[in-house]
Formats: structure tokens, C-alpha cells, sequence
């Protein structure tokens, strides 16, 4: 406090009684000169598509005409089409399915990967490369994987006896593949898993260990408890991930057979510039935000009885 | 003092809303085009743009706008750098984007109003051509004695679907044509003994030979159902609409699947993929890398597919293959096969609208430009004398038959342009006819059912294209 005093009383700020103040409308400025890139460029790509697309989803344009205000028909159409009930399925099926798996392999691997093993940083390093490749690639490169004639996966099926089966090209196959393919790059994770795994202190594990738990009880009370946070940004940002799946359909099975891999992404796309729909394409991205944006609403609800923040002090 | 720090809680609140807001903004497609005048006829009089050598424009420069062709782009720069030759004072620029890409970002560049000049175009402009954003070639037209002297192309100029789409304007000059053909693999024919198809053949002469050519082990079929020409796409050529004919109203009020025809055309993909089982199933298609699929490996005899194959991956195959009509339905029907048309439009805000239409017209009237045209083998050119050329019927590596491309496409009458005759029937295929075909070939639909089917749900895709069409004047 008296440095305080000392250093308001200075000679030099006699002319400022408030210096305190200057110095936060200099942080504030600062802080303002930092963001505004971002904000110009959430509001320019953002913000302003995201309201035309809103205007748009009442409108019947067709990416030629004036767009015309068509009231509510956009919505009406989405909720009788049974393509787009499909559409709604596939992408569910998708969600429940790669979002438990995503999190539970990338989190058992970011265990492994948080070893203490000889050349760990390579094995980290290769986990981490589907990343970094394009989607496109990555699906060119399954499609030619689950090839039924000639992939490697059915010749080394047939190696020991078992006729793979028409992954891609079977309706009850198709969207299975693409789930597991999706597995394939669960690596994303890992730097987001690490950085959380490797905040835990330590002293936390060896309290455990002397008092005579186990690796599961390490995992159980110290673990997860304190992963919660990352856990919860994994699930969020999954959900996000999962509803707008999108590449690995189009390049894999461009929505087939028979619509049993056309996700909600794609068959808006198709809306949009295949059948020209840009209206009713619209409304169906609203109507995915919407959901989305609930969702993640719940997620975040139920945090309250699940994650557990460091230095947060409990409601109630 | 209060605390200004983020919680991890905000920030991943924030995260996932900004996330969720990205997703939505990418979905706002382009903005809305400023409202449009119809295209006006053009203010002042053509010039001889006939004559290339006697320039209508000087100091132009113009963009030709294509999606991508292939081998055959270079075509396109060759007529390009020989009608710079000929017209030192008008540049050509070309541009190529991928197919689906070329219409969004045409639709882009028309709200912006800074189109490109001329457009290589198929039925899918015809949105543009609704709302006046083609310029209407028609007194261009009628100002060039050359054109209108009928015998010289292959094809009618001013055919009422592909030039004027329906319109009473002409948007599209047509520079080629394309036909849907029966392919077929002579080694496969040698070595069963069986004669090649020829262009008498009905469908029921093609299901009794790939019946035979057929392989119990499931390695070999007799006919595969299309390829680069969509799945189902060729069964638009058999289900002629009956009252398509009656021009000028280009567009029927309604399908007609459930007819003697769109019958039969069912019928004959149950019996080939359900009963005899020789038509490769339409889920195997996809497992086939090669180029032209199971007929591109060695795995079908026969295939229907468009002519354009023919040029652009076919001549390459390393087996014998031939080409001939496709079958018809019945004896003695012959549906019209002068099918598919190719041409350029103008963007009616082009700044430069004699060059351009000089270019278009060198196109499809110039005989070098046409020679160009006929050597790339993408589409055959419309102008007779390049058409009937021996460097077009039978170029060096032309399989036998390949003179079926000119000899379908001057089949009399009027072009039928069932394929893309608008995204809405890009829609009718995707969401109906594609799916409801496969059902049949696996019994999960009975040929009566699918017709049906398609009746209910096509007629109100043909029935909003006509809505949409203007008036005919009297």
C-alpha cells in the first residue's frame, strides 16, 4: 500500500490526480487495437453471412433470381421432407456413435502417450499426423483402403479366411466405415489432452500411491476429476464436429447407397448448390444451429454435475 | 478491484458459440443478386460479325468461361489463339473450374455484374436465361445470313429446348452435340462367340447376349448401366413424354413414367439386374477404380454410356471395344437420340457484346474452330462439313463405329435435353429415379410401384420448370 502511495504521490503525475486510470484506458485501448482484427473479421465472414443466411432461409432465392419472401414455406418443406429426416438420422447415428469414441480412445491414447517411454515424441509426432492431412486425402486414401475388390482391408480378411464385406458400397456397411474411419484421426486430441494431463501435479498421483491406490484409482479420483474441463471442451466441440460431417461422405460415398451416409451437412449442401435451394438450405443451417446451440446449452447445464474447476467455489 | 479475467468456463462457452456461429455463416451461400431487367436486344446493329476476319470489336479483350474440360481445354486454347490470329484487335482469356464449382461461382460473378463474356454452357444457365441475365442472340442471329442455311449444321440452331430453353429467345449457339451410345468389348464378344451389337438391336437382343455373357461367378457381366453419364441417366433418352413434341411448349406438364415406354424401362432393369442377374449391381459400381468402372476393367461387355467417353478415358482402354445406337425399346421404336446439345451463352452485362458474340459464332461456324472441336472428341461439332469429315467420323484411333456420334446426332427432330433439364430434375434423379431404380433391380419394388412412384413425385418437378417458363407469344 505505501509503495502504492509512493508512486501515486510521484512529482511527475501531480498533474493527474487518477493515474490508475490512465493506465487501464491504455490497457483498454491496447486491448481494443489487439481484438479488432478478429471482431472486423467475425463481423465481415460471421456475423453478416450468418444474418443474410437468416433473411435468406424466408426467401425462395436460387443463387440466380431476387430473392423473394416466401414466409415460413422454407421450414414447412424441411419438416415434410422424409430426405431430410433421414438426413437428421444418419447425422444422429454418427454423433452417438463418433463422439463416445473419440473421447474414450483419444483420451486412452493420450494416457499411453503421457508414459514415460523410449522415443515417446515419435510416437506422439505420428499420432498426431491425420491431423494434419487434408480430409479429402485422408478419404481418398480410405476409399481405397475399403475398397471391397482390391483394399487392404478385405485382402487381409481374406488372408485369414473371412470375406470382407462391400464396405462402402452396402447400405448397412457404408456409415459404419465412415465411423470408423473417423477414429482413424483421433490425434486432434492429443496436444488438448496432454497440456490437461500434464497440468495434474503430481504430488496428487503420489498422495494415491501412498496411500495404497492403484492406477484405476489414480485414473478414477485424480485423473478425470481434473480433466473434466478438457473433457467438457472435447464434448462440446465433438458435438460440434459430428453434426457437420461433411468431406468424408461426399468424397467416400457422395451420400450413398441409397442415402444411408447423406448427413445433414451434405444434404444441405446439396440443397444449396446442387438444387439451387439456397432458401430452403438456409433455414436447414438455422435449424442446425439451433440444435447445436442446444445441445452444447445442455452440455454446459450438466457440467455443473461433472466438471470439476480447480479454485471454483461449489454453488449453493 | 474486480476481476477482468476470462473463466475457462466463458472461454469454452464462447469457443463452442463462435464454432457454432462459423458453421451457420458458411451456409449464407453468395448474396442476393441486385434485381435484373430482362436482357434488352442489343442497342445497336450487329455488325458482320459473321466475318471473323473483318473484326466487329477492336482492342476487346473478353473471358471464355468453361467448366473443365479435360484433354479437350486444349481445343479451346487453340480456337482461342487462332481467333486472336485472325482478330489481333480481341483477346481471349479462358477459364476453367471444376464443373460444379463453374455454376456457383457464375452465379457469383452475375450478382456482382462482372460476368464473364461468353459462358460454355449446358441447360444449367437456364435460371440465368429466366431472369435476363443472357443476352438474347437472336437478332444476332437473324443478321447472319450464314447461319441460317439449315443444311450446313447437323443440328437445328434454333432447336426450342437446348438454344432457346424453353424461351421464345435464343440464348445458346450451339457449337456440338452429344448422344448416348451402346459400348461394347469386342475381346469379351470374340471370346464367346457371340456376334457384336449392331444398330438394329432391341433390348431384348441386348438382355439375351449378356445373359450369355454373363459369368456364373459373379467376375464378369454382360451390360453396365452408365458411367460418367449418371447411373440411370440414359433411361431419360427411352421415356419420351407424349406430348413432348408439341412445340413450342418445349416442357410437358407432366412425366410419363407410367406408360408402355417408362414401363418397359423398368421392366428391363429387373429383368437384367433382378432375374438374370447380368447388369453389374448398382453397389458394386463404386469398388471399380478404373476408368468406365466394370466395363473400363474388363468386368462388363457391354455399357451405356455418352459419346463423350468415347474421347476422353475409352481410347486408352487395353482391350478392343466398339460402339454402336443404343437399343431400342420395341422394334421399330427408335427414341430420338440427337439428345444432349453443347454452346455458349452471353452474359447479357458483358461490355463487350459484338466481340463476344464474334467469338461464340466463330465457334460454332468457323471450320478450324469446328476442326478443333471434332480433334478433341469431347462433343461433335455441329457444322456439317466438319462433322461428316474423315478427321471426325474416323479419326486414327477410332474404335469401330464411331461414326455413331454424327449419325445419332442428325436423327431428325428436336433435341430432347431430359438430363439436366433443370437442377430441379437434378433433384428428381437424385432424390427418386436413382434410388427407385436400384430398388427394382433388387426386387425391393415392383416395376408398376417405381413407375408409380415416379409419376407422383416427378410430375411436380416438370410442372415447376413450366411455371417457371414465360408465356409462349403467339
Amino acid at each position: 500500500m505505501a509503495e502504492s502511495e509512493r508512486q501515486y504521490n510521484h512529482p511527475r503525475d501531480d498533474h493527474n490526480p487518477r493515474p490508475r486510470l490512465r493506465e487501464r484506458q491504455r490497457e483498454a485501448i491496447a486491448c481494443a487495437l489487439f481484438i479488432t482484427p478478429a471482431v472486423i473479421g467475425f463481423l465481415i465472414f460471421t456475423l453478416v453471412p450468418l444474418g443474410i443466411s437468416g433473411y435468406l432461409s424466408f426467401t425462395n432465392f436460387n443463387l440466380a433470381n431476387t430473392p423473394a419472401l416466401v414466409g415460413l414455406a422454407n421450414y414447412r418443406e424441411m419438416f415434410t421432407d422424409d430426405l431430410w429426416w433421414k438426413s437428421v438420422q444418419v447425422t444422429l447415428v454418427y454423433a452417438l456413435s463418433v463422439v463416445p469414441l473419440w473421447i474414450i480412445t483419444s483420451l486412452a491414447l493420450a494416457l499411453i502417450m503421457n508414459q514415460n517411454l523410449p522415443a515417446i515424441r515419435l510416437y506422439r509426432t505420428v499420432f498426431y499426423l491425420p491431423a494434419v492431412l487434408s480430409g479429402v486425402a485422408i478419404s481418398m486414401l480410405w476409399v481405397w483402403l475399403l475398397n471391397y475388390q482390391t483394399g487392404l482391408v478385405n485382402q487381409l480378411l481374406k488372408m485369414i479366411g473371412i470375406k470382407g464385406p462391400n464396405w462402402l458400397g452396402d447400405y448397412n456397411w457404408a456409415l459404419r466405415s465412415i465411423i470408423i474411419m473417423s477414429v482413424w484421426s483421433v490425434g486432434w486430441y492429443l496436444p488438448i489432452w496432454l497440456s490437461g494431463l500434464q497440468a495434474i501435479p503430481t504430488e496428487l498421483f503420489e498422495a494415491v500411491t501412498v496411500d495404497g491406490g492403484n492406477w484405476w484409482t489414480r485414473l478414477r479420483h485424480v485423473t478425470l476429476p481434473l480433466l473434466s474441463p478438457v473433457i467438457l471442451y472435447n464434448l462440446v466441440v465433438n458435438i460440434i464436429w459430428a453434426t457437420q460431417l461433411f468431406t468424408e461422405p461426399l468424397m467416400m460415398t457422395n451420400g450413398g447407397p441409397r442415402f444411408a451416409t447423406q448427413t445433414y451437412m451434405l444434404y444441405t449442401y446439396r440443397n444449396a448448390f446442387q438444387y439451387n435451394k439456397m432458401g430452403l438450405a438456409s433455414a436447414m443451417a438455422w435449424v442446425l444451429f439451433v440444435a447445436v446451440l442446444a445441445l452444447t446449452f445442455l452440455a454446459f447445464k450438466s457440467s455443473s454435475m461433472w466438471v470439476y474447476y480447480e479454485g471454483e467455489r461449489k454453488r449453493g | 478491484m474486480k476481476s477482468h479475467r476470462m473463466t475457462r468456463r466463458t472461454f469454452l462457452m464462447w469457443s463452442a458459440a463462435t464454432a457454432g456461429a462459423g458453421a451457420l455463416a458458411a451456409c449464407a451461400g453468395a448474396p442476393p443478386p441486385p434485381a435484373q431487367q430482362p436482357a434488352e436486344a442489343p442497342q445497336e446493329q450487329p455488325t458482320a460479325a459473321s466475318a471473323p476476319a473483318e473484326p466487329a470489336a477492336t482492342g476487346a479483350s473478353i473471358e471464355y468461361f468453361s467448366y473443365d474440360l479435360g484433354p479437350a481445354n486444349e481445343s479451346r486454347e487453340q480456337i482461342a489463339d487462332k481467333f486472336t490470329e485472325l482478330n489481333p484487335d480481341i483477346q481471349v482469356k479462358n477459364t476453367f473450374l471444376p464443373y460444379g464449382d463453374t455454376w456457383n461461382k457464375l452465379a457469383a460473378l452475375m450478382a456482382a455484374g462482372t460476368p464473364p463474356d461468353v459462358i460454355y454452357a449446358d441447360f444449367s444457365v437456364v435460371n440465368h436465361a429466366l431472369e435476363g441475365n443472357l443476352l438474347d442472340l437472336k437478332p444476332y442471329f437473324d443478321a447472319d445470313a450464314d447461319l441460317a442455311v439449315t443444311d450446313a449444321f447437323t443440328v437445328d440452331l434454333l432447336d426450342p429446348v437446348m438454344a432457346k430453353y424453353g424461351t421464345q429467345q435464343l440464348y445458346n449457339l450451339l457449337i456440338g452435340t452429344w448422344v448416348p451410345i451402346l459400348y461394347f468389348n469386342m475381346d469379351l464378344f470374340d471370346t464367346a462367340g457371340e456376334p457384336y451389337p449392331t444398330e438394329n438391336w432391341t433390348f431384348d437382343d441386348l438382355r439375351a447376349t449378356a445373359a450369355k455373357l454373363t459369368t456364373a461367378d459373379g467376375e464378369q457381366w454382360g451390360i453396365q448401366w452408365g458411367t460418367t453419364l449418371d447411373q440411370t441417366g440414359w433411361t431419360w433418352w427411352l421415356q419420351k413424354p407424349a406430348d413432348f413434341w408439341a412445340v413450342p411448349q418445349a416442357f410437358p406438364a407432366k412425366t410419363t413414367w407410367d406408360s408402355p415406354e417408362g414401363l418397359k424401362v423398368m421392366e428391363i432393369y429387373k429383368s437384367m439386374g433382378l432375374d438374370d442377374k447380368s447388369a453389374v449391381p448398382f453397389d458394386l459400381m463404386g469398388g471399380f477404380q478404373q476408368f468406365g468402372a466394370a466395363f473400363g476393367a474388363g468386368k462388363s461387355a457391354m455399357v451405356l454410356g455418352g459419346d463423350w467417353d468415347a474421347g476422353w478415358g475409352y481410347r486408352d482402354l487395353p482391350f478392343k471395344w466398339g460402339m454402336t445406337f443404343i437399343p431400342m425399346i420395341n422394334e421399330g421404336y427408335r427414341p430420338n437420340l440427337n439428345t444432349t446439345q453443347s454452346g455458349n451463352v452471353i452474359a447479357a452485362g458483358t461490355k463487350n457484346k459484338d466481340a463476344a458474340w464474334q467469338y461464340a459464332r466463330f465457334m460454332a461456324a468457323d471450320e478450324t474452330a469446328q476442326g478443333y472441336i471434332g480433334a478433341a472428341a469431347y462433343e461433335t461439332p455441329v457444322f456439317k462439313k466438319v462433322a461428316q469429315s474423315d478427321a471426325v467420323m474416323k479419326p486414327d484411333w477410332a474404335a469401330p463405329g464411331y461414326e455413331t456420334r454424327v449419325k445419332a446426332a442428325m436423327l431428325p427432330g428436336p433435341s430432347l435435353c431430359p438430363y439436366p433439364l433443370s437442377t430441379n430434375l437434378w433433384e428428381f434423379s437424385d432424390k427418386y429415379l436413382d434410388p427407385t431404380v436400384v430398388q427394382v433391380t433388387t426386387g425391393e419394388m415392383t416395376p408398376q410401384e417405381a413407375v408409380a412412384l415416379l409419376d407422383k413425385e416427378g410430375t411436380p418437378h416438370y410442372q415447376q420448370l413450366k411455371d417457371a417458363m414465360p408465356e409462349p407469344q403467339s
